[in-house]
């Protein structure tokens, strides 16, 4: 992976040999951000044909102005209006306004504040009744046992999916292909969409609103189609966007929580002495981890970009990872701090697409970290974690740990 | 720059100096004013900035978008006729040493 920065597109735009997508980038993508960054405000990454931004100054303005960097090409390298990559796109992550607008508010409205702040007292429950089970057993795996337990039921519950023996693993094998699918069609994509395919019939049942139980949001957003404020065909597909992108995420975040807090006895302490500082933790562990690493966007014109001119119509992938360790926008970019102002952090996005999720996500996390603070006294890492290798997902695999009851 | 001068819930004021053009959630942020907590960075989908401001500067301030008023019937602490989200009132001259409370709650 090494970077030959001649000039050649567009004039001041350096040519990178980077590979994003190999195995050894994946588990370690920070020295392909940092040569990213220092490459210029935008490179090109010769092997896929698209350009490429790392640094924060540059990402966030580009996520805010939908009108120049759109997301109707697509949030992954395939630009989805192309015959040879055509799909639909999805009817909230990939449209601008005005279409954008009228289904955001009606979701937004549907996972309003209020209604998320009404699921607190089932998550804090489940969380509490896990870490309880898991104090117990005294070794546990952060993600499997605490983590992907956890997100696999309140989640899919809180949307309204009916339970069966498989929702958990086709829950998380329907998050590893759409993460999987936003990077390139590799091998890894393929083995992905082998297992996938599957389980195609039971993945067509639960975006049906047969498949809601009338106490979940999933059943809102049918009834929502029913009150002509979003169209009908779109309920299904928005379940979809729920299945699909609702579970890795939180769970990285979660587990990536947790591994930060088990290394560092001295945060952990900080999170115990006031656990009101859970969400802080769920924060800064989103910024340092990234669960989505990258987003891409469609110059809908030719754009200046820091004095480098990106043609129109191009594909660009944005480095949402880069930007959140940027060491000229964060101080010790590296370091897992509780104290610390996660202000500015792009783990969500940022503008009219930033995550519909977020608040569930946030809620989620605070209530595990919080069971976790209240209910252990020591967290200790039993062996070095291991990743889990996905095209745009970054999440651990295992975390094992020991605990001393509090 | 423009002083905003931030009550909470224990009557303690906080005074900060912001930008001219920032939002009052931005000038609280960057000088880390407790319980201003604006989680989603100001894309209006968390009612976690949520200010009651004084009377006396309310006439002062643009009316809420029809989508701030939907998320100001979602924040945790009572929405009162002088809430506000402050990711949504930009800093100005006529703002100078404009008087906000901070709620009880924010989630």
């Amino acid at each position: 992976m090494s970077a030959s920065a001649s000039q050649v597109l567009g004039g001041s735009i350096p040519v990178l040999e980077i590979d994003p997508y190999t195995d050894e980038v994946l588990n370690e993508p920070f020295a392909m951000h940092e040569e990213v960054r220092r490459a210029g405000p935008v490179g090109f990454l010769k092997k896929y044909g698209v350009y490429v931004m790392g640094r924060h100054r540059d990402i966030q303005p580009a996520l805010k102005d939908w009108e120049t960097f759109s997301s109707t090409g697509g949030s992954g390298l395939a630009d989805i209006r192309k015959p040879d990559a055509w799909r639909p796109g999805s009817p909230i992550v990939e449209v601008d306004p005005p279409q954008h607008t009228k289904v955001r508010t009606a979701l937004q409205r549907i996972l309003s504040p209020t209604v998320i702040r009404a699921w607190r007292e089932e998550f804090e429950r489940e969380a509490n009744r896990l870490v309880a089970e898991l104090v117990k057993r005294g070794t546990f795996d952060a993600v499997d046992d605490l983590a992907e337990t956890y997100v696999s039921k309140t989640f899919p519950d809180a949307l309204g999916l009916k339970w069966s023996p498989e929702r958990r693993a086709n829950l998380f094998l329907l998050g590893e292909l759409n993460f999987d699918g936003q990077g390139p069609r590799n091998a890894r994509y393929e083995e992905t969409q082998k297992r996938a395919d599957l389980i195609i019939d039971w993945y067509n049942d639960s975006m049906t609103r047969e498949a809601m139980m009338p106490s979940g949001f999933g059943e809102k957003i049918f009834a929502a189609a029913d009150a002509g404020d979003i169209e009908p065909e779109i309920a299904p597909l928005l379940i979809r966007s729920f299945l699909r992108g609702g579970l890795d995420t939180t769970t990285s975040s979660i587990s990536a929580a947790l591994y930060y807090l088990a290394r560092d006895p001295a945060q952990f302490a900080l999170l115990r002495e006031d656990t009101s500082r859970a969400r802080a933790a769920l924060e800064e562990a989103m910024r340092l981890e990234t669960p989505i690493q990258t987003v891409c966007r469609q110059t809908m014109r030719e754009v200046e970009v820091d004095g480098a001119m990106i043609p129109n119509d191009s594909k660009v992938l944005i480095l949402l990872a880069s930007a959140n360790r940027d060491p000229d926008f964060w101080e010790r970019p590296d370091a897992f701090d509780l104290n610390r102002s996660t202000f500015g952090h792009l783990a969500l996005g940022n503008g009219i697409h930033m995550c519909i999720g977020q608040m569930i996500a946030r809620l989620e996390g605070e209530l595990a970290l919080k069971a976790v603070a209240t209910q252990i006294r020591e967290l200790r890492l039993e062996g070095e974690p291991t990743r889990k290798l996905n095209n745009n997902l970054r999440s651990l695999k295992t975390v094992p740990l020991s605990v001393v009851a509090a | 720059m423009t002083k905003i001068v931030f009550i909470r819930p224990d009557s303690e004021a906080v005074e900060v100096t912001a930008k001219v053009g920032d939002s009052i959630m931005h000038a609280a942020l960057a000088n880390q004013v407790p319980g201003i907590l604006a989680e989603c960075g100001g894309s209006m989908a968390c009612a976690t900035c949520h200010i009651y401001v004084d009377e006396e500067w309310l006439s002062k301030l643009n009316p809420p978008s029809s989508m701030e008023n939907e998320m100001l019937d979602a924040t945790a602490s009572e929405r009162r006729d002088n809430s506000r989200l402050c990711c949504q009132i930009e800093v100005s001259d006529r703002l100078d040493g404009i008087r906000v409370r901070i709620p009880e709650s924010q989630i």
